[in-house]
């Protein structure tokens, strides 16, 4: 199959893992956001003040979806999209699959990170003072979005093919 | 950067007394009341008069709720709360009268529109009831049964409509039947027949899915009744209007309204203090907590209203957990909201602030540097503070916004990043090589260490503070020893040597150690034992300070996408017009989405990885009876 996309075949493997990066994390930030957003107009519907304090803890799901365009950029400028270059199969493979942390981690912990978040919106409706602990559960989620985004970024930055 | 001391009140003084004591405590802010726990004084009931003024308040936040909804003058965010003194806001009693005519008037309208609201959709379901016979020029009140024959209007759904017109050629010398125009599955009819058939007709056609047409007792053809009804509905939108152009006109005593909601809150905040008091017939007690260093102040000002009160200062009892007050520097106090979002600290714990505040300083910096956004964030924070003038909480995340965006900028330069434009200078860059990227990562974790051991050394603090040495060495310094040592070890050389030695010791110190609290050699053991493996706990901690390296990354990079993006667009005028734009919506975006993330990330790398070293919360904020207003500041 590498004989068929002769010399272009690591750009194309590294550009689908960038696809995925961005793609998946995006689609779990979307839905990750859109969950917490709907628990969030329940909540303003009935208190308006908490607009501003409801808006941060639905914003948080959404740094899966940054993270996904971090390595996706990462990778095309690594690969030759943006700039210009090639590179080997093999380095594309690398490229590849240093993404896929990003995007499947990105993805579920999005979600998941979405539904505390639902759970702190709860909590906000009941105890408005309490917005720093809804915060922190929700961050909990993401340390594993974090985790998985280094490890993506130390194989993109320091991956080197022979 | 103090947890201040607390002393307790007790004041008892004549009842005449007691409005003018609690006003000059109002005003003073400096007392918090607690429940009087004397034997054998009852404490006082809710007055009439807090009754009357909650039942007030309500009444002025429904009557703002509905001017508000009519404004459309609707008040800038950056718009400052109105500057009001003591006097003038008690002046707000010779308003009552005139406040609460208006707020009948508005509740009047109020209801008004609600009975409208529900007399408009009564109108329109009986409009639409009636919408299918409309084409039937019958009177309604002509339907029903006569002497010879009956009449009714109904509708029949169209499947069975050729089954109808059978039945009608069946029937055709005893019936008139007219039919309608189908509409949505349905045609309506009108039939009149002769009663001889009327069992059977009917039972054929409620056979057929038959439905009458409700409503039997209006009068007049059902297109009269609809235009009427359309005719009625329009004059109750009229007045609908006309009532929301009154409700616009109210909405200039609006800044009466808040001015007396926020009388109401204040004389109520009072009248909720009463409750709290003890009674005699003659006299009453009241108990509170005051901060230590103002108990002088506070006697003084007292005495100027009740030259004849007894007060009294005293330490808090073991038993008694006095309210937290911290004292910080101009600098760091802004950051206590942090801790307290988290938890308040207790108040006989560690105040925290000063050393997190400068560690927040730090991370936040490396989260979020860049040079120029550093500058938009300082800038905006502080002209966000010189606008709105705003309270509290939001004031005191604002000034933290402020003085972290100074780190910020000092963090652009050591990254060389200012609008991530490519080729300036730089003391170390990430993104110029995989050896750079391994340094900044290494950089990021040995913050986090340092973080880290700083939380233990405070804990070693706290602990000693208690007259607890051995605790401090055995649950905190052994654990210095033991990752410290790791982490020397991975250097070699001599430095691995004695980084071998210290983790042994720690290691050893925690073995003995950690099962003390265990009755038995055995589970003594164990708990040693168990214990040792907290050292995946610490391992984690400092590898989530790869966050920062990620945060930091993240920051560079999306401002890098969007310099792509722009310059790949500046080719001509056109290109270049939406360069900028595409430039300037864009770092804005990453300005936005990364403050909030630098924020949120390095509260938890507070919250969750150093305060879990050393800190104590669980306290509660001092709450003194004060003037708390919603919709003014204070100032003379």
């Amino acid at each position: 199959m590498s004989d068929f996309f002769g010399e272009y075949f690591g750009m194309i493997i590294s550009t689908m893992g960038a696809a995925l990066a961005a793609g998946l994390a995006g689609i779990g930030s979307a839905i990750g956001i859109s969950i917490t957003g709907q628990a969030a107009a329940g909540l303003v519907s009935e208190e308006p003040d908490l607009f501003g304090q409801s808006l941060v803890l639905q914003l948080l799901p959404g740094t899966q979806g940054i993270y996904g365009l971090l390595v996706a950029f990462l990778i095309l400028l690594g690969n030759g999209v943006i700039g210009g270059g090639t590179i080997s199969a093999a380095q594309g493979w690398i490229y590849f699959f240093g993404a896929l942390p990003t995007a499947i981690v990105g993805l579920f912990s999005a979600i998941a990170q979405g539904k505390t978040a639902v759970s702190g919106i709860a909590l906000l409706g009941k105890r408005p003072e309490e917005l720093g602990k809804a915060i922190t559960m929700a961050i909990m989620v993401e340390t594993y979005a974090v985790l998985a985004l280094l490890i993506s970024m130390l194989v993109i930055l320091l991956g080197r093919a022979a | 950067m103090a947890i201040l001391g607390m002393k307790k009140i007790a004041l008892i003084s004549h009842k005449d007394n007691k409005e003018a004591l609690l006003k000059s405590m109002q005003r003073l802010g400096a007392v918090e009341v607690v429940f009087a726990a004397f034997d054998g004084i009852a404490p006082s009931a809710a007055s009439e008069k807090q009754t009357h003024m909650e039942a007030m308040l309500s009444d002025v936040r429904i009557a703002l709720d509905t001017i508000q909804q009519y404004d459309d003058k609707k008040s800038s965010f950056f718009e400052p709360k109105p500057l009001i003194s003591a006097n003038q806001l008690n002046n707000a009693r010779g308003s009552i009268n005139k406040a609460a005519e208006i707020i009948d008037s508005i509740k009047r309208l109020n209801s008004d529109f609600a009975s409208q609201k529900s007399r408009r959709q009564r109108l329109k379901n009986h409009m639409a009831q009636l919408a299918p016979y409309a084409c039937f020029d019958i009177p309604l009140e002509t339907l029903g049964d006569g002497k010879y024959t009956f009449s009714f209007l109904g509708t029949l759904p169209d499947e069975n409509k050729q089954n109808f017109e059978r039945l009608c050629e069946e029937y055709s010398d005893a019936a008139y039947v007219e039919c309608s125009e189908s509409d949505k599955g349905l045609f309506s009819v009108y039939i009149i027949a002769h009663n001889d058939i009327k069992e059977r007709f009917i039972g054929e056609l409620k056979y057929m899915g038959f439905s009458d047409a409700p409503s039997k007792d209006s009068r007049g053809t059902p297109a009269c009744i609809i235009s009427a009804g359309a005719d009625e509905y329009d004059a109750l939108l009229h007045e609908t209007l006309e009532g929301e152009k009154k409700a616009k006109e109210y909405s200039k005593y609006k800044s009466l309204l808040f001015l007396l909601e926020d009388y109401l809150l204040t004389e109520l905040a009072r009248e909720r203090c009463r409750e709290k008091l003890g009674e005699t017939s003659a006299a009453f007690v009241l108990e509170g907590w005051v901060i230590a260093d103002e108990c002088e102040n506070i006697k003084q000002e007292l005495e100027k209203t009740a030259p004849e009160a007894y007060i009294s200062f005293h330490d808090p009892a073991d038993d008694e957990t006095p309210p937290t007050v911290l004292s910080n520097s101009r600098l760091t106090a802004p950051f206590e909201a942090v801790t307290n979002m988290y938890d308040v600290p207790s108040s006989r714990g560690f105040d925290p602030n000063m050393i997190m505040a400068f560690f927040y300083f730090i991370i936040f910096g490396m989260m979020m540097a860049d040079v120029v956004y550093g500058i938009v964030l300082t800038l905006g924070a502080f002209l966000m503070l010189r606008i709105k003038k705003p309270e509290g909480m939001f004031r005191k995340i604002t000034t933290v916004i402020m003085i972290c965006g100074v780190s910020s900028f000092l963090w652009g330069f050591f990254y060389g990043t200012i609008l991530s434009i490519e080729g300036i200078p730089y003391v170390l860059n990430p993104l110029a090589d995989s050896q750079s990227a391994l340094l900044t990562l290494v950089l990021c974790l040995a913050v986090g260490l340092v973080h880290i051991f700083t939380g233990l050394i405070i804990g070693m603090y706290v602990d000693i503070r208690r007259g607890n040495f051995l605790d401090a060495i055995y649950d905190r310094f052994s654990w210095i020893l033991l990752v410290g040592g790791i982490i020397m070890l991975l250097f070699g050389g001599i430095l691995g040597t004695v980084g071998l030695y210290m983790a042994l010791a720690g290691g050893a110190i925690l073995l003995f150690t950690q099962g003390r609290h265990k009755k038995g050699f055995v589970k003594k053991l164990i708990g040693g034992l168990a214990s040792l493996y907290g050292i995946s706990g610490y391992i984690g901690d400092i590898l989530s300070y790869c966050r920062i390296f990620g945060m930091g990354l993240a920051t560079t990079v999306i401002a890098m996408v969007f310099n792509t993006i722009g310059g790949m667009l500046m080719g001509n005028i056109i290109g270049y017009i939406f360069g900028i734009v595409v430039l300037t919506v864009g770092h804005v975006f990453n300005i936005a989405i990364n403050t909030l993330g630098a924020f949120v990330h390095t509260a938890r790398l507070q919250y969750i990885e150093f305060y879990n070293k050393f800190y104590e919360g669980g306290g509660r904020l001092f709450k003194p009876l004060s003037i708390n207003t919603r919709h003014h500041r204070m100032g003379d």
